[in-house]
């Protein structure tokens, strides 16, 4: 037997799938899609029930992929039940959506879920009287405290044991258009491809649903010419529709919802005043933000040090001491290459863990949505919606989460675009880099400097993102509207298993990724004499100079070590020490590498560094996240010939300032 | 909050959503904009004849509204294409 879960993002839809399956579930993709689907098993007496998370939706439209999804899986898969999980504090949207899946063939089950959340606002809802009206089994439950699950899922298997394939229900159109549905239906009549239903196409036709209309183009053949004619008459029927659907849900919702007198303010509307108040909201938002990463190193990078010291250090000595001495490169290659590389993707597991416990509780609060609210107008611009900023902020304490955090944007251009910028802010590892080195090269002046290369790369991340919004996009203007969760405590369940997922993900996915480049940088900075000094990775340094010329230094040790900043960005330094001989004090490594470069290239060098290409990991995390190589080739590519054109830029214009 | 009553009644009855002020309430009137838009917006609680209360209006940025029991956040420009008529005795405000 299988049951689909459906119902809009943050009703608990989640939370119910994480309570049925546990850790019985597998997170993939649907097929050919970027839309994860996650699909379980749990036992329910002696039966394994196959459980499919659809994604959350509000309609069933084709203008979203999830949308599609979740409505081709229905047709074409043929769920023994559907449960769809509504909202109790906003009932008529979610039954909205109950709407559309009534002309789907599946039976349905309605969760009525967050019933104390109503309550609280005042609401008080009849599920026995919404069951009566709307004749589809409802359950009153609680999904994050655990109440109410368990008889959901007895009603469900129940209906899907018991039901028959309901008749044709939920045809929703207004009075104005009922005689055209029926004229449409008699002009499809029989031209309708399995496994449609002639009554969902005839409505989804009225609609304008693309899909749908590009199907029946190529069904209907010759006699498509009528029945376009009769759509391109009615042309906006869909708000109609959208209409009728209303007004039927207003109908069942004065009979079976309590609401509170108007005026009543609730917990929501009090933690917005200050949420989403133009000044106060900005505010509260750099708070939670500078919460983060004050948690980020207080509990991160300590995380971060002891893996170091009581397990990968460990390992390296371990290899070092059980491998045979010959080949001598064979316990280079474990301890320093593999070992070192498994130790580059374990490091940023403590970071992830923060970064996600933030987003994932940040997220079932509702909270993420007020900071898409107050951030909207400055992300505007670059053709970015508020809900870029989070992530991209994230990208100041490490551009791995960043890039991961983009999940929570719904829109995949605006994904990928927020993807494409996030390398650009320049992370904590590229901050310590210049930290090192401005004293030496600028002194008095480093702070200033230092600004202002934080500056240039912000100023870089906006230019890109309008030039990308322009050129790319065609400055489509993407639709700002979203809807304000009312706010609710988290789920520890739904946060952990966000926690679970998405660190395991990069581990999973990135980490095979990092520790086959890790092993490859290693392989060149080896081969063929042991030593960095003479090695392929310092040939390849010399054969730059040529480029390097363009930001004002000969210095093949320069071209090296922004080279090695490709596996982590703070390497620089440590290849800068190994190349300068740096075993002495770190002032005096600054101040040796300084003593080679002229201020205009210690300028364009640290430009160069600050905007050079994303690190591995970042390149990996943008590869699983955007599912395409050829975005992450992009981000590559246009970091690479930004960082030098502007280090280029910065050279040649201090040199002509100076003279 | 009172300044804006007083201007209730030199102000047209009929105009966009984006122009109402925090806490006034109106009924959608007609929607403009694409198809695109207008599908999304209807099926979010936007469609004729339902009731809105303008939540937050800042001069500028997006605004939030209350529709069909839900709080919903909307671009000043995609606001700018939902017609709406003031409700004719403006209910004492709750939370503003």
């Amino acid at each position: 037997m299988t049951i689909a879960l459906a119902g809009q993002p943050n009703v608990g839809k989640s939370t119910v799938f994480n309570m049925l399956t546990g850790l019985n579930q597998h997170v993939g993709n649907w097929p050919g899609k970027t839309v994860e689907k996650k699909a379980g098993v749990f036992h329910y007496g002696q039966a394994a029930i196959d459980v499919i998370d659809l994604p959350g939706t509000f309609s069933l439209t084709a203008e979203s992929e999830e949308e599609r999804i979740a409505r081709d899986f229905i047709i074409r898969e043929r769920p023994d039940v559907v449960v769809v999980i509504v909202n109790a504090a906003s009932l008529e949207r979610g039954l909205y959506l109950v709407a559309e899946l009534l002309a789907l063939p599946s039976p349905l089950v309605i969760g009525l879920n967050m019933t104390d959340v109503a309550e609280r606002q005042g609401i008080h809802v009849s599920p026995t009287i919404l069951e009566a009206a709307l004749g589809i089994p409802v359950c009153p439950m609680i999904a994050s405290r655990n109440v109410g699950v368990r008889e959901l899922i007895a009603r469900a298997i129940a209906e899907a044991n018991t039901a028959s394939d309901p008749d044709q229900r939920g045809l929703f159109v207004g009075d104005e258009h009922r005689p055209v549905l029926r004229a449409v239906l008699e002009l499809i009549g029989g031209r309708v491809p399995e496994p449609y239903s002639e009554a969902w196409v005839g409505m989804k036709l009225l609609e304008g649903d693309a899909e749908i209309t590009a199907l029946m183009q190529e069904s209907a053949a010759a006699d498509w010419g009528p029945i376009n004619a009769l759509l391109h008459e009615h042309e906006d029927a869909y708000l109609d529709i959208a209409r009728a659907r209303y007004e039927w849900i207003s109908r069942i919702v004065r009979a079976a919802v309590e609401k509170p007198r108007a005026g009543q303010v609730t917990r929501t509307e009090i933690i917005d005043r200050v949420a989403t108040h133009p000044v106060h909201g900005v505010v509260l938002l750099l708070a939670v933000v500078g919460l983060i990463f004050w948690l980020t190193y207080t509990l991160g990078t300590p995380a971060v040090s002891w893996l170091d010291q009581a397990i990968v250090g460990p390992a390296a000595d371990l290899a070092r001491a059980i491998l045979p001495a010959n080949p001598p490169w064979l316990r280079s290659l474990v301890a320093e290459g593999m070992i070192g590389g498994v130790g580059t993707v374990l490091t940023f597991v403590p970071i992830l863990v923060i970064f996600f416990v933030a987003l994932g509780v940040l997220e079932d609060v509702g909270y993420l949505a007020r900071a898409a609210y107050v951030m909207d107008r400055f992300m505007h611009p670059m053709g970015l919606h508020g809900r870029s900023f989070m992530p991209l902020f994230l990208g100041f304490g490490c551009n791995v989460p960043a890039v991961m955090g983009c999940r929570i944007i719904e829109n995949r251009r605006l994904r990928l675009l927020t993807i494409l910028l996030a390398p650009f802010v320049p992370c904590t590892a590229r901050l310590a880099v210049v930290a090192f080195l401005t004293p030496a090269f600028f002194g008095g002046n480093s702070t200033l400097v230092s600004w202002g290369l934080v500056s240039l790369n912000l100023l870089v991340l906006i230019v890109v993102g309008l030039a990308v919004h322009r050129l790319v996009f065609k400055g489509t203007h993407l639709a700002f509207i979203m809807e304000m969760p009312l706010y609710h405590t988290p789920n520890l369940r739904s946060v952990v298993a966000f926690v679970r997922h998405n660190t395991w993900e990069f581990v999973k996915k990135a980490g095979t990724i990092i520790l086959v480049f890790s092993i490859a940088v290693w392989f060149l900075s080896r081969v063929p004499t042991g030593d960095l000094q003479t090695s392929l990775l310092a040939d390849v340094g010399k054969a730059l100079t040529p480029v390097s010329r363009w930001i004002g230094t000969n210095d093949w040790r320069i071209n090296v070590a922004l080279l090695t900043s490709f596996v982590a960005k703070e390497n620089t330094i440590a290849t800068l020490g190994v190349l300068f001989g740096g075993e002495g004090s770190s002032g005096g490594l600054a101040a040796r590498v300084a003593g080679i470069l002229s201020p205009g290239a210690a300028l364009s060098f640290l430009v160069v560094q600050m905007l050079f290409i994303p690190c591995l990991p970042t390149i990996a995390a943008i590869r699983s996240e955007s599912r395409s190589w050829r975005w992450a080739a992009l981000s590559l590519g246009l970091m690479l010939v930004i960082s030098f054109v502007m280090g280029a830029a910065v050279y040649h214009a201090y040199g002509w300032l100076v003279t | 909050m009172v300044s804006n009553m007083k201007d209730d009644t030199e102000r047209p009855a009929v105009g966009s959503l984006a122009d109402l002020g925090q806490g006034e309430r109106a009924v959608i009137r007609s929607m403009r904009g694409g198809r695109v838009f207008g599908l999304r917006a209807a099926s979010m609680g936007f469609t004729e004849g339902a009731e809105v209360r303008m939540v937050r209006n800042q001069s500028r940025g997006p605004v939030i509204v209350e529709v069909r029991g839900s709080q919903v956040a909307l671009g000043r420009g995609e606001a700018s294409k939902i017609w709406v008529e003031r409700a004719d005795t403006p209910k004492k405000p709750g939370g503003d």
